[in-house]
């Protein structure tokens, strides 16, 4: 019983971290409609952010987090006001298609500037601080990251119900052209919906480059598990990704469980079982969606 | 207020506006009829900015927006509705006009929220405020396109067959709102195919067919012509023979 409990509290924590990432993905599919393929590439930006906030500073990089929000934000927006507004009145796909090239050219890119070699981010030893309620040990630092997220996700949820702003995107979201004869400037709403997926990628980057180590190309993983929280939880829904990304991390514990490599392939599984048995994932479009 | 300056547009061969040129006063209102596929809501659309016009100007305001998105020009003061409703799906009543007050009429705070609640009471949706967009009957969904180009505080209004689809009665509370726009300084063009209420309330009539302007004028006028009658009524069995 206690190591059914423990590996449910460890899932949970594990599915923290996928939940926080998978909304930043979440908001740019929401708000835009753009499938970003480059996500967990971005997410390895904002962990080398940190490798280089923290060389520069010498800062802790919990603290760096600080910075590179804003940093990850201003790049979300230039990179919607310069090349995804372009594309987003032509369907779904050349959006999908230009960030497929980021993809690409950002794994060259990170090879060039940091090489190959993998690296990580040493917050120090909240890293492998624990509490212990009974059998059970909790790290402190996986606690903090699934704390974090429902912070996030609280917050983020606030901004669409009850702010001006969340109304100016639910409207975008809803009719585009129609928001736009109401006096929106569309392509605006959407340079800040994406400079707020990138501030919350640059959130999980940090994390991400703290938890494990990473390297130029280790973002497509990180992708796919982002998006299996998204799809579990149902396409466009905000609180509906934080149950797909715990979904996610229970699975992947109980999978690890049982065979030390089956962890993803667990995730895989019940990500598969989701596109059969229930393709609109958990929460299925309704009230809560953006 | 807008000037028109021999607009085109075109999709390949076929010309939905076609060297439009037409100039429309303050507080004038105005109602343009044709038949179906005339270039009624195609011009529209050129004049609002969801469609970019090939070649012309369009002056509103005496300033040129002829190349100006859409926002600007609701900002400008332009606002227009539907010919098929087209609420947001998601929101309330008064979340959907708060969007129109805080953009199209530039409010913040509770001027937005008290400019929007106004609009809706304006159009007699006062009752629905709090309701989803989604749940609203057809003449309410129509006074919800009203209301939202309202909320945009618009000087001159687009009103894409506002009417279609409901009873005289109905009609007659659309109208009674209209006037009391009208009375305001708004000026109002208006699409419609009911001819008899578009007459009753419009200064000045014009016809459009084939994306041509055929005919100006005094709404009684311009209905006695022959060839207005001809192409919009099709032609008088008594003439014929």
């Amino acid at each position: 019983m206690t190591g059914l409990i423990d590996m449910l509290v460890q899932g949970l924590l594990l599915g923290g971290f996928f939940a926080l990432s998978g909304l930043g993905l979440s908001l740019s599919f929401g708000i835009m409609r753009i499938v970003n393929i480059a996500h967990g590439d971005f997410l390895v930006v904002a962990a080398y952010l940190g490798v280089v906030i923290t060389g520069l500073f010498g800062i802790n990089p919990i603290v760096a987090i600080a910075l590179i929000m804003p940093l990850m934000f201003v790049l979300g927006w230039g990179l919607q006001k310069t090349i995804l507004n372009r594309a987003v009145d032509g369907g779904e796909l050349s959006p999908l298609l230009i960030t497929f090239g980021l993809s690409i050219v950002l794994h060259n890119a990170l090879q060039e500037i940091f090489s190959a070699d993998f690296r990580s981010l040493d917050a120090g030893p909240v890293e492998v601080a624990s509490l212990a309620i009974g059998d059970i040990r909790i790290g402190w630092f996986a606690l903090s990251i699934l704390i974090v997220a429902v912070l996030v996700y609280a917050l983020v949820s606030w901004l669409m119900r009850k702010t001006t702003f969340g109304r100016i995107v639910r409207a975008t979201v809803d009719d585009p052209e129609v928001s736009g004869l109401m006096g929106v400037d569309t392509k605006k709403v959407y340079c800040l919906g994406m400079g707020i997926s990138m501030a919350i990628i640059g959130i999980s980057g940090a994390l991400y480059g703290i938890k494990s180590s990473f390297s130029p190309l280790t973002g497509g993983d990180q992708l796919l598990f982002a998006f299996e929280a998204v799809i579990i939880g149902g396409m466009g829904s905000i609180w509906g990704t934080l149950l797909g990304g715990l979904t996610l991390g229970i699975a992947q514990v109980i999978g690890f469980s049982i065979h030390s490599g089956w962890g993803a392939f667990a995730g895989h599984l019940v990500f598969f079982l989701f596109l059969f048995l229930k393709p609109s994932g958990l929460l299925s479009k309704g009230d809560s969606h953006v | 207020m807008l000037e028109l300056k021999n607009l085109t547009k075109a999709y390949g061969a076929l010309r939905v506006v076609d060297d439009m040129t037409l100039e429309i006063a303050q507080g004038e209102t105005l109602g343009i009829i044709g038949p179906n596929g005339a270039g009624k809501t195609s011009l529209f659309s050129v004049i609002a900015g969801q469609v970019a016009a090939d070649s012309g100007e369009i002056r509103f305001c005496g300033q040129d927006v002829t190349r100006r998105p859409p926002f600007e020009r609701c900002k400008a003061g332009l606002g227009r509705t539907f010919q098929v409703p087209r609420p947001f799906h998601g929101m309330t009543v008064f979340e959907s006009a708060h969007v129109a007050a805080s953009f199209g009429a530039g409010l913040s705070g509770q001027a937005a929220s008290d400019f929007a609640a106004q609009a809706v009471e304006r159009t007699g949706l006062l009752r629905h405020l709090n309701e989803p967009c989604s749940s609203l009957t057809l003449l309410d969904r129509k006074r919800m396109e009203l209301t939202r180009a309202l909320a945009t505080n618009p000087k001159m209004l687009l009103l894409d067959e506002i009417g279609g689809g409901l009873t005289d009665h109905e009609i007659h509370e659309l109208i009674d709102i209209l006037n009391q726009i009208r009375d305001s300084g708004v000026s109002i063009v208006w699409i419609e195919h009911i001819v008899h209420a578009l007459t009753s309330f419009v200064d000045r009539l014009i016809v459009i067919n084939f994306g041509r302007k055929i005919a100006d004028g005094n709404p009684k006028e311009v209905m006695a012509l022959p060839e207005v009658h001809e192409i919009y009524m099709g032609v008088d069995i008594d003439d014929a023979a």
